[in-house]
């Protein structure tokens, strides 16, 4: 659905995107996940034409992205981090706006805003931050488009209109469409994506199903030994992080290949060993 | 016409209170008028003759003639100048500084279909306020039971919008390229402020006489737009400010990020 291919960004010295390439298959929800000020939103803006790449290249529906396609975004739905709509208008004159403006004669709006328990008539300088965001989301999923990109979209909403959002994001899952979601929240990442993008300072260090991060989730394991072994062998076990002992027991992390680790204790007398998985979120942490 | 209609909405408040001052003042003025007509050109003789070049009165002393000079001249291009460029520095600035511009650009709306509905509105907005002018002459007119005629009505209210299309043309073209209202205004207002002072210089001062050809003020009226109508020639140099305003502007938006 979506392919970005060596996308080159950069305001003055500073570069938002350093050549970053990932892509997204169609009917999944994937979450680009890094720190403020990492490139998500900068990612975004180029996707909808808000912002021009220096370099590289980007497709939507193997449509080419340029300054002048605006007709691919008929079929993409946006809602900004800092959403902004008319604050002198009803929530509902805001949405039959937009919808004049795209010439869609949807009526969804009524249904989410019954959902997201928005009143359509107060003006919307009126609103809580929580139901301005609300206006949002409704905005985004009212014209029915095939693919949805959202920055920050649960931003001011309480955890219950979080929980009806994630609702209703698998719900539009469940129909084909494809959300391409963006967050610096590790859990709302875990709870919601098929695969993560993981940007850190302009660069891609991770783009991957949501399987294969679990994979490599960090185990916790801690080994009671008979005796315990010497130093210098426990420090040459790979993929062995915060390793510490105390007397005969060892507690360390481990992720990815397990193999050696066990070849590694089975040459020893162990009296006792436990082992606790971490979930996706602390996995994700990993890579900041 | 979604967008044009939009802006005339979100701009209605800053249009009822220009019309309302353009209003008041008009018939203020006329009615001052009323008071002392039949000695105008007794008053107008006990200042300078420089001075009453600087002011815009000539030598005409009909009614159109006290209008030339007391509104024409620089109260008139003061409220629809500063209505046009306020205006015109708001209208995708403004948007840009509020965010509301993302969710806009991010539909299937081109940005030259934006531009250019902005421009049209900005358009729109300053020929109502300019037909309010115009309306309000001629109940002045009826009210007060004095001589002006539609004509000169007609080349009032045109010369003034032409200059407020100009000095608001000027404003858009800067609020699109910077993002910023209140350097666009600032632009604009400069420039309108520069046009007038450099109108009083070349009437006053003969070796400066060249500097006129840098002034909106001596394009709009040298030619008293109020009695005679606009020069042709000078029509032209007004309008291809607005043209070259919306071509760059136009080209610059197209070419730039938009804020975030």
């Amino acid at each position: 659905m979506i392919k970005v291919s060596n996308l080159l960004k950069k305001y003055g010295e500073f570069t938002a995107l350093n050549k970053i390439s990932f892509e997204v298959s169609k009917g999944t929800i994937h979450g680009l996940l890094g720190e403020n000020g990492a490139g998500k939103t900068t990612t975004m803006r180029c996707l909808l034409g808000l912002s021009y790449p220096d370099s590289g290249e980007m497709f939507i529906s193997n449509e080419k992205v340029t300054k002048n396609n605006h007709k691919i975004r008929k079929k993409i739905s946006y809602l900004a981090g800092d959403f902004r709509p008319y604050e002198n208008f009803t929530p509902i004159q805001y949405f039959k706006y937009i919808l004049k403006l795209e010439k869609n004669s949807s009526k969804k709006y009524e249904d989410l805003a019954k959902r997201f328990k928005l009143d359509l008539g107060k003006k919307i300088k009126e609103l809580s931050k929580g139901n301005k965001q609300k206006v949002g989301i409704v905005q985004a999923f009212m014209n029915d488009p095939d693919l949805l990109i959202l920055d920050e979209p649960t931003g001011g909403l309480d955890p219950n209109y979080q929980r009806e959002f994630r609702e209703l994001i698998f719900e539009e899952k469940a129909k084909g469409k494809t959300i391409l979601l963006s967050s610096h929240d590790l859990l709302e990442i875990s709870n919601c994506c098929d695969f993560v993008t993981i940007i850190k300072d302009g660069n891609v260090v991770a783009s991957q199903s949501k399987q294969e991060i679990e994979k490599k989730s960090l185990k916790l394991i801690k080994v009671k030994f008979q005796n315990l072994p010497a130093r210098s062998d426990l420090d040459k076990l790979e993929f062995v992080k915060n390793l510490s002992i105390n007397n005969n027991e060892i507690s360390f992390m481990i992720s990815g290949e397990m193999n050696g680790f066990i070849k590694f204790i089975s040459n020893h007398e162990i009296i006792d060993i436990e082992t606790e998985s971490s979930n996706l979120s602390d996995t994700l942490m990993e890579f900041f | 016409m979604n967008i044009v209609i939009n802006a005339l909405n979100q701009n209605k408040k800053k249009m009822l209170t220009f019309s309302a001052a353009s209003i008041f003042y008009t018939l203020f003025l006329l009615y001052v008028w009323t008071l002392f007509s039949d000695t105008f050109g007794d008053i107008l003789n006990l200042f300078p003759k420089q001075l009453q070049i600087i002011a815009g009165f000539g030598d005409d002393l009909s009614t159109a003639g006290f209008l030339n000079g007391e509104f024409m001249h620089l109260i008139g291009p003061i409220i629809v100048g500063a209505f046009g460029i306020t205006l015109g520095a708001s209208l995708i600035a403004s948007e840009e500084e509020n965010k509301t511009i993302d969710q806009f650009l991010a539909l299937s709306i081109s940005r030259n279909r934006y531009f250019v509905e902005k421009f049209l509105s900005l358009l729109i907005c300053i020929l109502i306020l300019s037909v309010v002018i115009g309306v309000t002459l001629k109940l002045g007119v009826l009210i007060y039971d004095i001589n002006l005629s539609l004509k000169n009505i007609f080349f009032g209210s045109m010369g003034l919008f032409i200059f407020g299309a100009t000095c608001g043309s000027i404003s858009f073209l800067f609020g699109s390229i910077f993002a910023k209202n209140s350097n666009a205004a600032m632009i604009g207002a400069g420039v309108a402020i520069l046009g007038y002072v450099l109108d009083s210089v070349y009437k006053t001062v003969d070796s400066m006489s060249f500097v006129k050809y840098i002034s909106l003020h001596y394009y709009y009226n040298d030619n008293g737009v109020i009695l005679n109508g606009l020069d042709f020639k000078h029509f032209l140099v007004l309008f291809s400010i607005m043209i070259i305003s919306f071509t760059l502007g136009i080209f610059i938006f197209n070419k730039r990020d938009i804020k975030s």
